[in-house]
């Protein structure tokens, strides 16, 4: 009984270890399930909307870039939730605030981004920052989208540092020269990283800048603990960008050994079901003597032997149980 | 002369010994058999049925994500909708089959690309055909050719444009069928492009494939 009791504390000891580091990958992959059906979602929207309903809606988010002279970045990430115009919101909303897609192919990041809101804020969703240009395809625009990096758990998963899922959190591995993609609509738009950097609260005030008429912008901006890293990058043309992305589109096939183990795998699982069960009927037929007298008892049969089978000693002597010197 | 008739406990405990040797013996020619059969079961379905295949890059947008695990038939029939995964001079790579040996194309920058006649209404792509380069192209696909395409219609090269060209049905090795990874992307591939024939008085009818 002891023995039992030490066995379960340590198997619970290792699935409550298992589980604290896993949490953060599990919560990451239901993430990606969850922003793989709203990017679908808005796929699908703009599938069914018609060329002119999508250039009266780009000309007029760019209508409204034009409206803004210089871009301000402040500090989102203190804010729970910043009070926008409707005038804004009502831009580019195709599909429950989202704006478009995002993706870094180099480090594998793909999510959509939001209007920024009461309901869709920096600390919790990708947002395009207020006040900076709407991705409307146009000249001139300095687009500022903001994301959390990982977040962390709610409630009591949170009293025990208990992080849950990573949204930007690779971004500090961005180098210079990498592509971040922006899918709006039907439109495309690349940008190259020129600069990365992290600053304090404090220096994103620097980044300020008068609009571009020739130079169209992208920042990216992310939390890490009290900084924050910001990641510059500058918009390029389609026909270079396939050119770029051209080089890593490639299948790779794995080597041999793993492509064999990986195949193979169901049916190693399968042969431990098979096992299982074959193990389980023999040890049904090799049962130890208190075994089959405890289900004899079980079911209700008689578990003394009757007198005429009974072992009599031979010599006549009697039987004893103690055990010669 | 005594005779001593050992205790059941005594018994029970050399009884149980003996099991678990025999049960400890059991587990490692088991867990040996298993690696074997696995191997042999893994070598005869790479051999026969299925590759393995990590996918990388841009081309087919949110259809498959940069590195994903991908279940590749070998020499599986293949049709119009379907991802292939084909080899050429500059590598490796999956993309989805839009027309097939005989068919004729269409292509058009500001509309739909029709294929037979009929337009294709692409409901798994991103972007625009404009950005692609090749403009507005018709042509008919000699027997072997097959005309690709990648899901990103605005940074993928294939066969719209005209000096990547088609590809020969012998540079197609097999149909992507299954995605193992990532999770949000886990499960069978489905092909075929919902299509809207559009009749001749220019009325639409449905036409799912």
């Amino acid at each position: 009984m002891k023995k039992f009791f030490l066995t379960l504390l340590i198997l619970l000891l290792i699935l409550a270890g298992a589980a604290y580091l896993l949490f953060p990958t599990v919560m990451t992959q239901i993430a990606a399930v969850h922003d793989t059906e709203t990017m679908r979602t808005y796929r699908n929207k703009v599938q069914d909307m018609s060329r002119e309903q999508i250039s009266d809606m780009l000309e007029s988010a760019a209508a409204y870039n034009a409206s803004l002279t210089a871009t301000e970045i402040g500090d989102v990430f203190t804010e729970t939730g910043r009070r926008t115009s409707r005038d804004y919101l009502h831009h580019l909303d195709v599909s429950d605030g989202v704006i478009g897609i995002m993706r870094i192919p180099r480090i594998g990041i793909a999510m959509p981004f939001y209007h920024s809101s009461t309901e869709h804020s920096a600390l919790n969703q990708l947002v395009h920052v207020d006040g900076s240009s709407l991705p409307a395809d146009s000249a001139g625009s300095q687009i500022v989208l903001a994301g959390p990096g990982q977040k962390d758990a709610e409630g009591f998963l949170k009293d025990i540092g208990l992080k849950a899922e990573r949204a930007l959190e690779d971004l500090d591995k961005i180098l210079p020269d990498d592509l971040i993609i922006l899918q709006v609509l039907d439109r495309t738009m690349v940008y190259r990283v020129e600069d990365v950097k992290t600053l304090s609260p404090d220096g994103l005030k620097h980044l300020e800048t008068e609009k571009d008429e020739e130079q169209d912008s992208l920042i990216l901006m992310t939390p890490r603990k009290d900084r924050r890293v910001v990641v510059q990058a500058s918009r390029i043309p389609i026909a270079e960008a396939r050119t770029s992305l051209n080089e890593t589109d490639q299948a790779e096939i794995p080597s041999l050994p793993v492509s064999i183990l990986a195949l193979g795998s169901p049916v190693m699982l399968l042969g431990c079901i098979v096992m299982a069960i074959i193990g389980r009927i023999k040890k049904r037929k090799y049962r130890l003597p208190t075994e089959i007298k405890k289900s004899r008892k079980d079911d209700d049969e008689e578990t003394d032997l009757p007198e005429e089978d009974k072992e009599t000693p031979t010599d006549g002597k009697e039987a004893t149980d103690k055990k010669p010197e | 002369m005594e005779i001593y008739h050992p205790q059941d406990e005594d018994l029970l405990r050399e009884m149980r010994r003996v099991r678990r040797v025999a049960r400890r013996k059991r587990l490692l020619w088991g867990f040996l058999i298993f690696l074997i059969l696995t191997a042999i079961a893994g070598w005869f379905v790479y051999n026969r049925y299925y590759t393995l295949v990590v996918f990388h890059g841009s081309a087919m947008a949110d259809t498959l994500p940069d590195g994903s695990l991908v279940l590749v038939r070998k020499d599986a029939e293949y049709g119009r909708g379907d991802l292939v995964l084909y080899e050429r001079e500059d590598g490796t790579q999956i993309k989805r089959v839009l027309a097939m040996p005989g068919d004729r194309v269409v292509l058009n920058p500001y509309g739909l690309t029709r294929v037979n006649g009929e337009e294709l209404k692409e409901m798994y792509a991103e972007g625009r055909q404009d950005d692609a380069r090749g403009g507005a192209r018709r042509l008919t696909l000699e027997s072997g050719e097959v005309f690709v395409q990648g899901d990103q219609l605005s940074l993928s090269s294939d066969s719209r444009n005209r000096s990547w060209g088609n590809i020969q049905t012998s540079q197609i090795s097999g149909k992507a069928e299954f995605v193992l990874w990532p999770v949000s992307h886990f499960g069978v591939i489905t092909g075929g492009a919902e299509r809207i024939v559009v009749q001749q008085n220019g009325t639409e009818a449905g036409g799912a494939e």
